[in-house]
């Protein structure tokens, strides 16, 4: 199999889970957890529409050697992502200590990609590669303060019956394991045969959305806030 | 030669922080099934002891 078609395999799990996660929305529709389906969506458009500008050469921007890039696209989605993800945390999270934290990171990365975008990167030419690596650590950490808060808990429950735990799994999986890839990016990107290290990023994609499915189906129906 | 320095650098940082991910995954999972068995077990031996208690009080 070729690398090419490994990388369709990407955006229709993407739209696998964001069905599933549709199908399944009665479980989480009073949850915060209902902004992930939203985000979810709005990866599949950015997906989708990237695929087809990288195709046509439409919807981007050419750079003086004629190159096309989209990169626009994701670096808007990634902008918006981990704020609204680390919302769900904030929301779904009730420690003070912790809140405060995830304020604090919500807080951070949107000052940290204003500055990036405007003094350090170029959103129209470049991979997001410190508001990413920023954006990872803080969710990562998140993830972990919503796995402490469960452990200090005095109530019994079925983790695994949580939908809020198998999101954090696979956000935990890819976004960590990508951090290695982020960093520095966009200088190696363009080294000749460095495509193949992409499959790093689409086995991880490809395992996170999986992950993702799987939990919309295997979760318990979350109580009402 | 940059590029196979790049790749196995990154190929290695990315098995690392995958292992370290997955430990502590596995171990969240080992703590909340003890909790939740301790929880379970503290649970049934309060029981015991209430009902013990209103047997010595009749």
């Amino acid at each position: 199999m070729s690398l090419a078609t490994f990388r369709l395999f990407v955006p229709f799990s993407e739209l696998l889970a964001a069905i599933i996660g549709t199908i399944y929305f009665y479980k989480y529709k009073n949850s915060p957890l209902k902004y992930f389906l939203y985000i979810l969506w709005y990866i599949v458009l950015t997906e989708f529409t990237g695929w087809y500008a990288a195709d046509k050469d439409v919807l981007g921007f050419f750079d003086k050697e004629g190159r096309h890039y989209n990169l626009w696209m994701y670096n808007l989605l990634y902008s918006i992502f981990y704020p609204i993800v680390l919302t769900i945390y904030l929301r779904s999270i009730h420690q003070l200590s912790y809140k405060k934290w995830i304020k604090l990171f919500i807080f951070f990365y949107i000052i940290i990609s204003i500055i990036n975008w405007s003094f350090i990167q170029s959103f129209k030419y470049e991979w997001s590669e410190l508001p990413d690596v920023i954006g990872s650590l803080f969710l990562a950490i998140s993830i972990i303060f919503y796995f402490m808060e469960l452990l200090k808990s005095d109530k019994t429950f079925i983790y695994h019956k949580k939908l809020l735990f198998w999101i954090s799994i696979g956000l935990l999986i890819f976004h960590v394991g990508t951090i290695p890839f982020n960093i520095e990016v966009t200088h190696y990107a363009l080294l000749k045969g460095i495509h193949n290290l992409f499959l790093i990023i689409w086995i991880l994609a490809l395992i996170m959305y999986l992950i993702f499915t799987f939990g919309f189906i295997w979760s318990d129906k979350e109580a009402i806030e | 030669m940059e590029q196979e320095r790049v790749t196995l650098i990154i190929i290695i940082t990315t098995i690392i922080v995958l292992v370290f991910t997955i430990a502590m995954i596995v171990l969240f999972a080992i703590f909340q099934h003890l909790k939740n068995k301790l929880l379970i077990d503290n649970k049934t031996l309060r029981d015991i002891i209430k009902n013990k208690l209103s047997s010595f009080d009749i």
